[in-house]
């Protein structure tokens, strides 16, 4: 069994680096065909059909309302909003899909003249990239022509798995939306009023793979809708590249659609956090007071319980007497755990996503593919935890605390980690969003 | 000899029920069995052992062709709800020398080569006192189930 193990593997390793010459070769013809395609959307026209932004008359008044984005379905802005929030719509073969492939053609000139612009774009050079880069994005997609699937990679030693890992990781980063100017600090979606860190920012350091910051990443702080929402289509333009493969590809595709699900949630939730923002009522309305009672809970009080700087940032008020917790870090300060243990020596009853909410089966599955796929500090590729026992029990968890009517604690990201795919499904289960 | 199993599998059982590690603190096989491959990952085998003081010692073995199969090892207290991930116990202590000690690939030439030089490296890592402590029952750690960060 040992002989004919080792000799395999040998022979993986010439059959493998064989293979990796020829589909490169071939890869880079696919490519040329592939993205000679430009890829184009019409943003002056995209963001004519949006509406103006209106803002807040008093307290008790909304920014936006729902009806804005909703009441006229044939905007722009509908194609666009239902794409993030249907993670389908990306696999979909229908006419919806050629509908928006059709309108997701990015307009360098339009993009630049909103002070916001992809890298050039030409005939030539369909994605902006310069050689090196796109021999990097023809491996990227040699592996979707079937060279990185299941079995092939089951064949890899560790350093051809290595370096697939790294080919198949660069060049999401290529096809991103940068700007022109550079700017100093993390990128902000601001054009609505709500601060936080751009989607496409977001997504590319919670991935592990790119951290614009360290990087050195051109772009800037939105500052307007325009170029916030240009910065959003960033994952549009990702999405309509992966549509232009051939449907041989469809390993790998299925591979960066999930990496675009994580990437649509993350999308979503900013806008339904802008939404929710414009949205948010007075304290007034329906008559409850803040520091009402609530199946036992002063929830006033409950919002003052500050640990090290970690106070609930939202909640979701239950009946049944019980505080759940959520947050992005389970162990350490701005943990979910300190925070519980201090609720509790207050005399609160928690309930966690911990313990025997874990199931032996979901630790076994985790652990080994900690042991396979973690790098150095066992950080799993998040895409490959959407499939797991865990990811469906934690979801379920979510579910379960508000049937049961826990009083649910928000604590959110108070270090500023990357996107957590537990945590966004968490939110979006109890809160309706992933809002940050 | 299980007839059913491979070679490779019967190996793995006979290597973890050799553990002088575990021998000498009473464990004996309670049960093995297959699990079915799952969504995320393929099959894996798993051994459970147990000794008299309420103390259980689960060895997963989940084999794999690139990295030629990986281990986890659980150490499981009648009177503790969360296991010790042995790993991650090694880690919490320092003692962890080698990042891919848990993966086959790590060792040897030739499949048993490798079985045998795991499962040796295993065994004087069970010796460690504390964890003979804890495999008596005398004594057990809080282990956090290590989320990586991503939770």
């Amino acid at each position: 069994m040992g002989s004919s193990l080792a000799e395999a593997n040998s022979g993986w390793k010439d059959d493998a680096a064989k293979r990796v010459t020829q589909i490169e070769r071939d890869m880079l013809t696919r490519l040329d065909s592939d993205l000679s395609k430009p890829i184009l959307v019409d943003i002056d026209k995209l963001l004519g059909d949006l509406p103006a932004p209106r803002f807040a008359e008093s307290e008790s008044t909304y920014k936006f309302k729902a009806s804005d984005f909703s009441a006229t379905p044939e905007t722009k802005a509908r194609w666009m909003r239902e794409m993030m929030s249907d993670p389908s719509v990306g696999v979909a073969s229908n006419a919806y899909k050629k509908e928006v492939a059709e309108k997701l053609r990015i307009s360098q000139a339009a993009a630049q003249s909103n002070g916001y612009a992809y890298a050039p774009s030409t005939i030539d050079n369909p994605m902006g990239l310069n050689n090196k880069d796109r021999l990097e994005v023809a491996k990227y997609l040699a592996g979707m022509g079937g060279m990185f699937n299941d079995s092939a990679l089951a064949n890899f030693t560790p350093d051809m798995l290595e370096q697939a890992r790294f080919i198949s990781n660069k060049p999401i980063v290529q096809v991103a939306p940068v700007s022109t100017e550079k700017t100093q600090g993390v990128g902000l979606v601001a054009w609505d009023g709500v601060v936080r860190e751009a989607p496409a920012v977001a997504y590319l350091r919670s991935t592990g793979f790119f951290d614009p910051l360290k990087n050195n990443f051109d772009y800037q702080q939105a500052q307007s809708l325009s170029e916030g929402l240009v910065n959003e289509a960033g994952g549009a333009v990702i999405g309509a590249g992966i549509k232009l493969l051939r449907p041989g590809a469809q390993f790998l595709k299925n591979s960066v659609l999930s990496e675009q699900t994580l990437f649509r949630m993350e999308l979503n939730g900013a806008m339904q956090s802008g939404l929710n923002a414009d949205l948010r009522a007075s304290t007034a309305i329906g008559g409850l007071d803040a520091n009402a009672s609530k199946g036992g809970i002063n929830i006033g009080a409950l919002r003052e319980v500050e640990i090290n700087g970690t106070s609930a940032k939202r909640i979701l008020e239950g009946t049944n007497g019980e505080i759940a917790i959520i947050g992005r870090s389970m162990h350490g300060p701005g943990g979910v755990v300190d925070y519980a243990v201090e609720l509790n020596r207050r005399g609160y009853k928690t309930h966690l996503f911990a313990g025997d909410e874990i199931s032996a089966a979901s630790r076994r599955e985790w652990d080994v593919l900690k042991e396979v796929y973690g790098d150095s500090n066992g950080l799993i590729p998040q895409y490959r935890l959407m499939n797991t026992v865990g990811f469906q029990e934690n979801k379920a968890w979510a579910q379960k605390v508000v049937n049961q009517g826990y009083t649910i604690v928000d604590i959110g990201n108070p270090n500023n980690s990357g996107f957590s795919v537990y945590y966004a499904t968490e939110k979006k289960t109890i809160f309706g969003n992933v809002k940050k | 000899m299980n007839p059913s199993l491979n070679i490779e599998v019967q190996s793995f059982l006979d290597h973890c029920l050799a553990l002088d590690s575990l021998m000498c603190n009473g464990f004996q096989q309670k049960n093995f069995e297959r699990i079915p491959a799952t969504k995320a990952i393929s099959e894996s085998y798993k051994l459970e052992m147990v000794n008299l003081v309420g103390m259980r010692v689960e060895v997963l073995f989940h084999p794999l062709p690139n990295v030629l199969g990986v281990f986890v090892v659980y150490v499981y207290s009648d009177k503790h709800n969360e296991p010790i991930n042995f790993k991650d116990w090694l880690k919490k202590h320092g003692k962890l020398a080698d990042q891919n000690m848990f993966k086959l690939s790590n060792y040897g030439d030739s499949s048993e080569d490798r079985l045998g030089a795991f499962f040796e490296h295993l065994n004087l890592n069970l010796l460690d006192d504390a964890m003979q402590a804890i495999l008596r029952g005398e004594n057990w750690e809080e282990i956090p189930f290590d989320w990586t960060g991503i939770k």
